[in-house]
């Protein structure tokens, strides 16, 4: 008997419930990422993520205060690409500074805790492309 | 065969010797799941002293995931996050941990046996118990902090949005389901759900690392355990908050969701001497469970 298969290509359902969840994933991890980041200031932080923190904080503020009649963000907006561009220019500044806390620093499991959030950042933008390119 | 342990949290268990054979020093290991008949397991290990093994191979396909502390093996150090996994019969470096490390160890298709060696046990060694591949085993050594994570392969849907990192990946034919392995790293990040029923043409093993998720039975949390065999249904997922939920996963196969909607359960038959309600019979097939998991509520049963 023949299968049904998955078309794997494809959400299903209401765009606007992914892109909801979506937004909201990057809301909780951005907050979780800017405490852990206010935690840091004794190690040494690269001048470069330094200013993309802020500049995270400043673009995700702007997205999500302009929002459509249905709630959802709006992903075509240039300032969504941006906030991706930024999101994923923290990994090598972020590896970097693992790197020189490995030795033994005492910094290094809440550095490493900053990166991880910065990672996962990362990964939801992922989502945003995905929710671009399917949005009805 | 492994029974169905889903859900159980690992620190209400009690600890056993470790079974590290030839190995030098003092470690103690939890049982998260036995098999009784081939001596796989899986099982959190903690080493209460330095450790040392020399060179050698296992009678098992082996993983180790390294919570904390550091594991080195041959030149590799690796500290939390650190993986290696080698198959039967290939032969792996000297191993030594440092004391107070703790790993999570998962054998596979073998028992406890390891015979120190400088070679393999034999000319060719497979790539698994499950493969079909005629690829030469290897041994594979990760530090997974240092890989991104990448979107689910496995299914469109809701859960495309789950995050992976593959730490080992045999791949099943295209004819059988049932065969190859996949050891993945699976993050679900903040608010994630599904609120479908799932089942898998293989079993499924999880060990949460870090955040939270609910689900059909239970809460996962850190040091929360499953072994799920095959074709047992389990969903209804809802993400936690802050962290979201991560995992290291085992299949032995494809990683298939069958989606079933609007379940229900019938179960027929007049009590001759018992009250239906307070007395009644429990399904079969009740999963092993631990005290602080508490009882299954039935969700999704």
């Amino acid at each position: 008997m023949e299968q049904p298969q998955v078309d794997m290509s494809q959400i299903r359902g209401d765009w606007h419930f992914h892109m909801k969840y979506v937004s909201h994933a990057i809301d909780v991890t951005l907050a979780r990422g800017m405490k852990e980041w206010s935690g840091l200031a004794d190690a040494a932080p690269p001048a470069t993520l330094d200013a993309l923190v802020g500049q995270l904080s400043a673009q995700w503020g702007r997205i999500a205060a302009d929002r459509d009649a249905k709630g959802s963000i709006r992903i075509e907006l240039p300032v969504v690409a941006e906030f991706e561009g930024a999101c994923r220019a923290t990994k090598e500044p972020c590896d970097a500074w693992v790197r020189r806390h490995a030795a033994g620093s005492k910094h290094l499991a809440d550095v490493k805790a900053f990166a991880e959030s910065c990672r996962q950042l990362r990964a939801l933008c992922d989502d945003l492309d995905l929710m671009r390119e399917q949005k009805p | 065969m492994r029974p169905h342990v889903e859900l159980i949290q690992a620190r209400d268990l009690c600890w056993h010797p470790a079974e590290l054979h030839l190995g030098d020093g003092r470690a103690r290991q939890i049982n998260l799941s036995y098999d009784e008949e081939s001596g796989a397991a899986s099982t959190e290990v903690v080493f209460d002293s330095a450790w040392h093994r020399p060179s050698g191979f296992h009678n098992a396909d082996v993983e180790w995931y390294v919570k904390s502390g550091a594991v080195k093996v041959g030149e590799t150090i690796l500290g939390p996050g650190g993986y290696f996994r080698a198959p039967k019969g290939l032969c792996v470096p000297a191993i030594s941990v440092q004391a107070g490390t703790v790993v999570l160890l998962f054998r596979e298709y073998g028992d406890w046996g390891f015979s120190a060696s400088t070679k393999n046990q034999s000319e060719f060694v497979a790539r698994g118990g499950n493969t079909v591949s005629d690829e030469p085993g290897e041994l594979t050594i990760m530090d997974t902090e240092q890989l991104e994570w990448m979107p689910n392969l496995y299914e469109g849907d809701t859960q495309r949005f789950l995050k992976l990192k593959l730490l080992y990946h045999d791949p099943s034919p295209a004819d059988d389901n049932n065969k190859g392995f996949v050891t993945i790293l699976c993050w679900a990040p903040p608010g994630w759900s599904d609120n479908r029923m799932v089942h898998h043409p293989v079993f499924e093993e999880a060990y949460c690392l870090d955040g939270s998720m609910d689900y059909n039975f239970g809460s996962l949390d850190a040091g929360t355990y499953f072994f799920r065999p095959a074709k047992v249904k389990h969903g209804h997922f809802m993400s936690g908050e802050e962290r979201g939920f991560t995992g290291i996963f085992r299949l032995d196969g494809a990683l298939i969701n069958w989606i079933t909607v609007n379940e229900r359960i019938v179960v027929e038959g007049d009590s001759l001497n018992y009250d239906p309600v307070s007395q009644g019979a429990v399904i079969a097939g009740i999963p092993v469970r631990s005290r602080t998991t508490g009882k299954w509520s039935l969700d999704g049963q």
